[in-house]
């Protein structure tokens, strides 16, 4: 894996070094046909923090993550990375920016095999250009080769990298995802529902995983609905409702929120916090 | 130590297959027919190698392909033959012309799905209607003719079995570059994208660029089968680069299977064989097509490399001699 690429700290204008976000959004909003999904949301992800966005369905979780990662183009507001603007940057570029993320309902290409999945994940690290197609040294596929299945191991995936991706289970094609999320080295991590269908033994293992993945200086921000490991992972807790962003702060600080208790946990009595 | 993408291709079945079409013009010599209708398929192979990079394995759907086949044509019959240029720069230069114009076209790869279909084919018509109205160049429907043998290293290739090893050279020129492609991260993030489109994009792949690229690639494949054509026949004319030829290399692909290179090659040989048995009926010959084409989607979806993968399958495993896929 590569090392964090984006710079989580920046100087300030005034030439001291001061803290910069690492992932910044600045009243980013999304309106599709007049429903606003996002509504002018300020984030400020600080370099090293594992992060939990939370709020009830349609709150706009995901359309955050789409518009952080460049899938849908913002409505209004600004994003940075590590004090770079990147609001009109393409997915790609934001991907070799250090930037990387998991979906809901795993996003994989179920035709090609193990290898090949992980490895499309590279891209973000080193772009795939037809010169290195054709004159591509040995080397590089070597290395190509050694940080798959480095990475599956990682992820603990220990499957055949010549299998094809379809015939993995769910909770394996969400690791699968991962692995490749990985391996363009990001310095911020996006993981949407990452515990969403999977069993306890797997949460668990997962949580172990993030924790790992954060170790190794990963900035980590995660959509979750399940509350229980949102309280016990992330530092800080961001709480969207119709696309606004109503509460941030510390689990227990979210958890007392008044508009928190009526908006979220009011609704789903004994979400398990 | 051989390099890995070679030694992958160098199969049982591929050595058996080269060395067989290598000794093919001894064999056919007494029938200059047969070989020419062999070099034409030689020529169509090469053209739906082409597209089956670009649809097979991108996903991309270009229907203006015959278009580009036109540009290396008559860019190569006209430098030859009014220009006085050399075989060889000209065919350089037919394969620098059909990527310029890929370079034109470029722009809508931004287009998506059917409005990019749309968009090729429209591209093609337009150079189709190039070919015929620009006169000057092109001598317009009336065809241009008296387009030179290709002299290649002092020797003048005339005979159709010469030409046929210029063919085959060509081809499996190209059958090795695109090969190689394909296994590459090149290939890997080419097949991402017709998986997947938004799970390349953010992890990293720009499938603009990637697009872009895939057309100038075959677009220069095109323009390398449309100078060797423009010199086997001596003669071109525009309706060999009209949408009825893009419709008939796209058929090749799916005949032959799509993601299979060996496949492009077989449906290229019987989509032109097809052409050949039933030139007799004219333009009716189209109603032949249809009816063969919806015959084959609805019986053989996969195409003849499908068919012959599933026949593969159900021999002894120590009968499947080389039976692996393209892909690693």
């Amino acid at each position: 894996m590569r090392a964090a690429t984006a710079g989580g700290a920046g100087r300030g204008a005034l030439g001291d070094a001061v803290t910069v976000a690492m992932l910044e959004t600045e009243r980013i909003s999304k309106r599709f046909d007049g429903l606003v999904a996002v509504d002018g949301v300020d984030l400020a992800v600080e370099r090293g923090e594992i992060r939990g966005i939370v709020g009830p369905n349609g709150a706009g979780k995901t359309t955050l993550f789409n518009l952080i990662s460049g899938l849908y183009r913002v409505t209004g507001g600004r994003i940075r990375m590590g004090g770079r603007d990147v609001t009109d940057a393409s997915p790609h570029a934001r991907a070799a920016a250090g930037l990387g993320r998991t979906y809901q309902t795993p996003q994989i290409f179920p035709e090609l095999s193990i290898f090949d999945n992980v490895a499309v994940g590279l891209a973000g690290a080193r772009r795939p250009t037809l010169r290195d197609a054709l004159v591509g040294s040995r080397r590089l596929r070597e290395d190509a080769r050694g940080a798959v299945e480095a990475t599956l191991g990682f992820v603990r995936l220990p499957v055949a990298l010549g299998a094809l991706a379809a015939t993995l289970s769910f909770a394996e094609q969400k690791r699968l995802e991962l692995a490749r999320a990985l391996m363009g080295g990001p310095a911020v991590l996006l993981l949407d529902e990452p515990a969403a269908g999977l069993n306890r033994g797997e949460i668990a293992a997962l949580v172990e995983l993030v924790r790992e993945i954060h170790g190794r200086g990963v900035t980590v921000v995660l959509i979750e609905h399940n509350m229980k490991l949102v309280m016990g992972l992330c530092g800080r807790i961001t709480v969207l409702d119709f696309g606004r962003k109503i509460a941030e702060g510390t689990a227990d600080e979210v958890r007392r929120d008044p508009l928190v208790v009526t908006a979220y946990l009011g609704r789903s009595a004994g979400a398990g916090v | 130590m051989a390099i890995s993408w070679l030694r992958r291709f160098w199969t049982p079945t591929s050595v058996v297959t080269v060395v067989a079409l290598a000794a093919v013009p001894p064999l056919l010599s007494g029938s200059p027919y047969h070989l020419f209708l062999l070099n034409t398929i030689g020529v169509f192979a090469m053209l739906a190698l082409g597209l089956q990079l670009v649809l097979g394995y991108g996903g991309i759907l270009q229907l203006g392909y015959a278009g580009f086949f036109g540009l290396g044509a008559y860019t190569s019959a006209i430098l030859t033959a009014h220009h006085g240029w050399p075989f060889p720069a000209a065919f350089g230069a037919a394969m620098a012309v059909a990527v310029a114009g890929a370079v034109l076209m470029s722009p809508i790869v931004r287009l998506r799905d059917v409005n990019f279909a749309m968009a090729t084919f429209v591209f093609g018509l337009i150079l189709e209607l190039v070919y015929n109205q620009w006169s000057d160049m092109t001598n317009g429907p009336i065809g241009f003719r008296g387009i030179p043998a290709p002299t290649l290293l002092g020797v003048t290739i005339v005979e159709p079995h010469h030409y046929y090893y210029l063919l085959f050279a060509a081809g499996l020129a190209e059958y090795l570059l695109i090969f190689r492609l394909l296994h590459s991260p090149f290939g890997t993030a080419l097949r991402a994208m017709r998986e997947n489109e938004t799970a390349c994009r953010t992890s990293g792949v720009d499938v603009t660029r990637l697009k872009v690229t895939l057309l100038l690639v075959s677009s220069a494949v095109a323009g390398a089968a449309g100078s060797l054509l423009a010199h086997m026949n001596g003669f071109v004319s525009p309706p060999t680069f009209g949408w009825a030829t893009s419709v008939a290399v796209l058929m090749m692909v799916v005949l032959g299977g799509v993601r299979s290179l060996p496949g492009a090659i077989v449906g290229a040989a019987v989509i032109r064989l097809i052409v050949e048995q039933t030139s007799v009926l004219g333009q009716h010959s189209n109603i032949v097509f249809g009816v063969a084409l919806v015959l084959f989607m609805a019986f053989l979806p996969s195409g003849l490399a499908g068919l012959a993968g599933g026949l593969c399958a159900r021999l002894p495993r120590g009968a499947r001699v080389g039976a692996r896929s393209v892909t690693p």
